[in-house]
């Protein structure tokens, strides 16, 4: 069953809507992704606001690297291993916090929370061997920050941020630069789930018709399906990027702007484009994946009963970034962040919080749903038999049909249902994972 | 990650090492026949198989075997693996047995490993010679203090040439009474690091000691001040051992807390010269390469062991294995050994003192497993293969003139990573050896 590296170009069979179950379980291909999918990619750490002060850190991973996110005292953000230099032992095991110092528990080497080591006990018995300022914590060569959001980089050559989310920037100004006060609210939950991480960083790239059935349920407590032609892109990044964008059914705008309150409206207005700004009044839902793991999902809930609110209103939304960090073949840890607009009035924050909690997040209902799918796959693949079995992506198939629309470059119309943007993704993941 | 050659694995002049090392599956394959098939390996000690018919089931390496100490009262160590198709014939951790039935076919050896019963074995119509099926045997067993020791290569050398300078140190440990025994059968555990990093650590990282077992200093433990003298014997073998003496004005145990009723025979029994350092021996640590590593040392006060408050500063002898169960997963063998002839509060006090410390719930072996376990991890990440492990302290060391034993011993004046160079020295020159 191993995989030997002349497979790779079989794994993804993108004209044919086709994926090898192989790419969710084998070890060769995983560690093959971690060190051509995550070491280049601009994988995203943290956002600036859980790091305010100089001193703040929070320990995060990139793949399978153990990170600190700091904000050094001279106010610039340090993305650093968290390993000794001496041994390489995880010098913070703190989730977050705020520090001058890191020491190592093991001979208790010791850095400034900007990654320079400045203490080594027993420092003269290095008789001067010891180059201070050559051992300092290693740091991602690239660190960049769009909208608050902390991306770094393992590849020095990698280009800049900008570049890389091309038309992602777009949807990421509708989501994280609509206002100037955008937060993190509390720590990111976190849990493992016994899947690969592709299964979940799919299904946000563009899964919709599993709505449907996976989270039927909505249909079963009556809550309403959205019906009619509406606003619906498809937006194809140039790195394996993907955002789909939903508006409310025509005639059914019950919450203009994705339901965010119109309080922080002139804001929004003064900070988008025209075209950015008008296209948020017509949208119900964004949903996505920066390639390789980020997740993103801001969507408005019509009435109510379905988010567990006071009636009244007519509809409330959250916005969550979320992570799928690889942990073996068949097992991630999920990371999950609301974001909020700080500016929003005390009562709305509070209702968008109650909304996430109850749909998303380690007790949310569809999470929960989605869970069990990603999981049953992933065990399910390992079977010999099934093995050979290709995963199906071709709903759809040849009648993608790229379009202009309000933001930059082209985009898919998405039909009703369609499968385009997974096939964009693992398209991708096959490109990158077969460059030496 | 694309392999390194393993002569890129180990700079000693740079005193650096590659985390690959550590965790490669192809290094770890490596090693496994060039150090733990070539080495002499500890496997037992005497005082657990006193009696004919007596054995324990052990491991070299990552082969099983049994220690036995045959119906001839001669002691062999036997692969525990049938002749007919290699199943392990032994399943107990120790026992005294005539014979070893295989669970399988029923293949019957004796206690000196020859096979005796074959069921049908009329079916092999002559063509089975049960002569040549005994159990595969390690061609060479030698013992010295009572310590079994085993090589499946015929060609190293004599134990004792094997052991070098660091025989002298075991007949202090285990050479200075007659009657020295292990209390009960080990104690073993399962740690996720590699196996190395607990041999290099005991071999001689003494430094680690003021943070990782900084606590000492939180429960108002004395820390030694004044000028002390430590020893620091690296060998060529890739032996290694710190003796520290107390500083001269602190009152404390003398003859690393032995008891005084021992005395007589321990002056009898060993050198003058091995006395007179015995005397103001507060510690002695190191590792027998490659895997075998031991520990005797004394508390400094009752409040540290456990102990009333009007109880006598108490030493403990700990004898660890660290068998290699995969490139990040190892067992902790570890033994408590004491003077049979002590006094029975002493060896009660000491196996108190020996439990607090050390042992799967012994406060030093939890602090170091903490750290062993977190290196083995992030050593397994890509990133990490870009940099080095660092070994470079103390690259200057002071050759020790009053060093009364063999071979040649250095002074610790501040801290040092000889040791652990020593020992990474040796493991790379057998990893690359043709």
């Amino acid at each position: 069953m191993a995989i030997v590296r002349d497979d790779l170009p079989k794994l993804v069979d993108a004209e044919n809507g086709t994926v090898s179950p192989s790419i969710f379980t084998d070890w060769e291909i995983y560690k093959l992704e971690l060190e051509r999918v995550f070491n280049r990619s601009w994988l995203f750490v943290a956002h600036e606001s859980e790091i305010p002060r100089p001193g703040d850190f929070v320990t995060r991973r990139m793949g399978s690297e153990r990170v600190i996110v700091s904000r050094g005292t001279d106010g610039e953000v340090h993305v650093m291993l968290n390993a000794c230099r001496h041994r390489l032992r995880p010098v913070c095991l703190e989730d977050a916090g705020q520090t001058a110092h890191f020491g190592c528990p093991y001979h208790g080497w010791t850095y400034t929370v900007s990654g320079e080591l400045v203490g080594v006990p027993f420092f003269d018995a290095y008789e001067g061997r010891l180059d201070m300022g050559a051992n300092g914590l290693y740091h991602a060569p690239r660190v960049d920050t769009y909208h608050g959001l902390v991306f770094a980089s393992w590849d020095a050559h990698a280009g800049p941020l900008l570049e890389c989310l091309g038309s992602l920037a777009w949807v990421f100004d509708l989501l994280f630069g609509r206002t100037g006060s955008m937060e993190v609210v509390g720590p990111p939950m976190r849990w493992t789930v016994p899947s690969n991480w592709k299964l979940g960083a799919g299904n946000f790239a563009g899964d919709g018709h599993h709505v449907a059935v996976t989270h039927g349920f909505i249909s079963a407590l009556g809550m309403k399906n959205a019906r009619g032609r509406s606003v619906s892109y498809v937006v194809p990044g140039d790195h394996g990027h993907l955002a789909n964008l939903g508006g409310w059914p025509p005639g059914g705008n019950v919450g203009p702007f994705l339901a965010l309150p119109n309080a922080i409206w002139p804001e929004m207005e003064q900070r988008l484009s025209a075209e950015q700004f008008e296209l948020m009044r017509a949208l119900r839902v964004i949903a996505g994946n920066m390639f390789p793991n980020m997740s993103f999902l801001e969507t408005a809930s019509p009435g109510a009963h379905e988010w567990g609110g006071p009636e009244g209103l007519d509809a409330m939304s959250f916005l969550t970034i979320r992570q799928w960090q690889p942990l073996r073949p068949d097992l991630m840890e999920v990371w999950t962040w609301q974001l909020m607009d700080a500016s929003a009035p005390d009562w709305w924050k509070a209702a968008s919080r109650q909304c996430y909690l109850r749909e998303f997040g380690a007790g949310g209902i569809f999470e929960q749903d989605d869970a069990a799918n990603w999981a049953s796959i992933t065990h399910t693949l390992r079977a010999p038999a099934v093995g050979r079995l290709p995963l199906k992506y071709d709903m759809g198939l040849g009648s993608d049909e790229l379009m202009e629309w309000p933001g930059p470059g082209l985009v898919y119309s998405k039909p009703a249902v369609g499968e385009v943007s997974e096939r964009l993704f693992y398209k991708h993941w096959h490109a990158v994972i077969q460059e030496a | 990650m694309v392999a390194l050659p393993f002569a890129d694995l180990v700079d000693v002049e740079e005193g650096v090492l590659r985390p690959a090392v550590f965790v490669d599956p192809g290094v770890y394959r490596r090693e496994l026949e060039q150090v733990f098939g070539r080495q002499w390996l500890f496997v037992a000690h005497e005082s657990e198989i006193p009696k004919p018919g007596d054995f324990v089931t052990r491991s070299m390496g990552e082969d099983p075997v049994l220690v036995a100490r045959g119906a001839d009262d001669i002691v062999r160590v036997l692969l525990n693996a049938c002749r007919h198709r290699g199943r392990q014939i032994c399943v107990e951790d120790c026992g005294r047995a005539a014979q070893w039935m295989c669970p399988y076919h029923g293949w019957t050896y004796t206690s000196t490993g020859e096979l005796v019963g074959v069921p049908f074995f009329d079916a092999y119509r002559g063509k089975l010679d049960r002569a040549a099926f005994g159990l595969y045997q390690a061609p060479k067993v030698e013992t010295y203090n009572g310590l079994i020791f085993a090589t499946w290569d015929p060609d190293t050398p004599p134990l004792s040439e094997y052991l070098g300078p660091m025989a002298w140190v075991l007949d202090i440990l285990f050479g200075r009474t007659a009657n020295m025994q292990v209390v009960g059968p080990p104690l073993r555990w399962v740690v996720n690091s590699n196996w190395k990093l607990a041999a290099a650590n005991f071999a001689g990282d003494g430094h680690h000691i003021f943070v990782t077992h900084g606590f000492r200093s939180a429960l108002l433990l004395e820390t030694l001040g004044g000028k002390r003298t430590s020893y620091v014997l690296p060998t060529d073998r890739g032996h290694a051992a710190t003796l520290t003496c107390w500083p001269p004005d602190v009152p404390a145990p003398e003859h690393l807390g032995l008891p005084k009723a021992l005395m007589p025979e321990v002056k009898q029994r060993l050198s003058p010269d091995q006395v007179k350092l015995l005397e103001s021996l507060m510690l002695i640590v190191g590792n027998v390469f490659p895997n075998m590593s031991f520990l005797d040392t004394a508390s400094h006060t009752p409040a540290e062991w456990g102990g009333s408050p009007d109880a006598p500063q108490m030493s403990f002898l700990t004898l660890r294995q660290w068998q290699p169960k995969g490139p990040t997963k190892m067992e902790v063998w570890s033994w408590l050994v004491v003077d049979g002839d002590a006094p029975a509060d002493w060896r009660e006090a000491s196996r108190q003192c020996y439990l607090r410390e050390f042992g799967p719930g012994g406060v030093f072996e939890q602090d170091d497993v903490a750290n062993w376990e977190a290196i083995t991890e992030t050593l397994q990440t890509p990133i990490a293969q870009r940099l080095q492990l660092q070994y470079r302290m103390g690259m200057e060391v002071q050759r020790a003139m009053d060093w009364k034993g063999p071979g040649v011993a250095y002074l610790k004046r501040s801290f040092e990573e000889l040791n652990e160079r020593v020992f990474f020295k040796r493991w790379h020159e057998l990893i690359t050896d043709q």
